[in-house]
């Protein structure tokens, strides 16, 4: 059996050593390289692009009025794909909140190094605590920072949505939300349901055309604003629903990661096992 | 050689992350395993879509040249969906695998398998 399985091995290694001598090589993408390259000045020309990632380089700063292509295939191109890794995203914590349900749910809960309410935490100095404080609102201004420039700079709502998750990781291992278990799960899991709540409301406003279609684009006023093709500055109002639709998914993937980081932790501490079974 | 080191690369990770999930049998070191695989795959998609000399798809930082040479846009918008979703995952098989061990003292497959004696 075990011989059976190293020649599978074998055999698979020496086919997709096979398969990458016929790919491009590192380096030299298809399609033609050079973004600008025989441009009109402004209009929607497809002549000469022969990849779908030209179009989206060429026409996604005109069609989506936003600078980071990325964001725009993200939000905008596919923003239906986002949709559903956002649901998976969503399922995931359900179901860790749901495998630990009677845990959570019990009231006698002693987990490891939490004092009893209305005592400072002893386990910890004041420098730990205070100094986690004072880096937990960085690292969330860092955070706010990413989701809300997501549309013009490197960032969108899952990187920033991570970085904010970072820091309830940085609050726990200071005990300062450790004593309130049941209304940090509240709190959190409302406002992720909201900010899925609010994505699929956004890709319901634009309904009449397409779902998720991006109707803010084409006022060209407020968040439709028309920005020179090619290098700019960029505008924090502008790119259509795709600074709206990068805050949602901020706010869900920060509550999200948070409530499975808290819920971890929590199980990680108690000691009395036979409340898991 | 240089060219298709990357590639070479991939290979390796992805072949140590299936041996990984057939020979171990601790359920941590598979999780570990899955996560080797996916860093194998993002790795293929990134170095798939990359230009020599080109910049990142983003137009707020671009030199103002007539000529821009940029990356394609998306297979980072597609690694961009597997790292959440690889985390998500990540997160939970290793939550089973916390409720495994509190269930069963072990994690080690082929004794929750009720396999005792294996070659």
């Amino acid at each position: 059996m075990r011989l059976l399985s190293v020649v599978a091995i074998v055999i698979l290694f020496g086919f997709l050593f096979v398969g990458i001598l016929h790919l491009h090589p590192v380096g030299e993408a298809l399609g033609n390289s050079e973004v600008l390259q025989g441009r009109p000045e402004l209009g929607i020309d497809i002549n000469g692009v022969s990849t779908m990632d030209d179009y989206f380089l060429r026409n996604g700063q005109i069609e989506t009025k936003s600078n980071n292509i990325v964001a725009s295939v993200v939000f905008d191109y596919r923003g239906f794909d986002t949709l559903g890794e956002a649901t998976v995203l969503f399922i995931v914590v359900s179901s860790i909140s749901m495998l630990f349900f009677t845990f959570l749910k019990s009231k006698s809960i002693v987990s490891a190094g939490v004092p009893p309410a209305g005592q400072f935490p002893k386990i910890e100095s004041r420098v730990i605590t205070f100094g986690s404080f004072i880096m937990y609102i960085m690292i969330l201004s860092f955070g706010v920072y990413l989701v809300v420039h997501g549309h013009i700079s490197p960032g969108g709502g899952f990187q920033g949505g991570s970085v904010m998750a970072s820091a309830t990781a940085l609050l726990l291992i200071s005990f300062l939300i450790t004593r309130h278990m049941q209304r940090t799960r509240k709190i959190f899991s409302f406002f992720e349901s909201l900010g899925l709540t609010i994505f699929i409301g956004l890709g319901f406003a634009g309904i009449t055309i397409s779902f998720l279609y991006n109707f803010l684009a084409h006022t060209s006023t407020g968040f439709g604003r028309i920005i020179a093709f090619g290098p700019n500055q960029g505008y924090l109002i502008s790119a259509g629903i795709l600074p709206l639709l990068s805050l949602a998914v901020g706010i869900e993937v920060f509550f999200g990661l948070s409530l499975i980081v808290v819920t971890l932790f929590h199980v990680s501490g108690v000691k009395d096992t036979n409340s898991l079974r | 050689m240089s060219a298709i080191v990357l590639y070479v690369t991939f290979i390796l990770l992805l072949t140590i992350g299936i041996i990984a999930l057939l020979f171990k049998r601790n359920l941590i070191k598979i999780v570990l395993a899955f996560n080797i695989l996916d860093s194998g795959i993002n790795l293929f998609f990134i170095a798939l879509g990359y230009r020599e000399n080109a910049m990142a798809p983003i137009f707020t930082p671009a030199p103002l040249d007539s000529v821009i040479t940029m990356v394609l846009p998306t297979p980072q918008a597609l690694i961009l969906t597997n790292i959440v979703i690889g985390f998500a995952t990540t997160a939970l098989m290793l939550g089973v695998s916390v409720l495994t061990y509190r269930n069963n003292n072990t994690l080690d497959t082929r004794k929750l398998r009720g396999v005792e004696e294996y070659d």
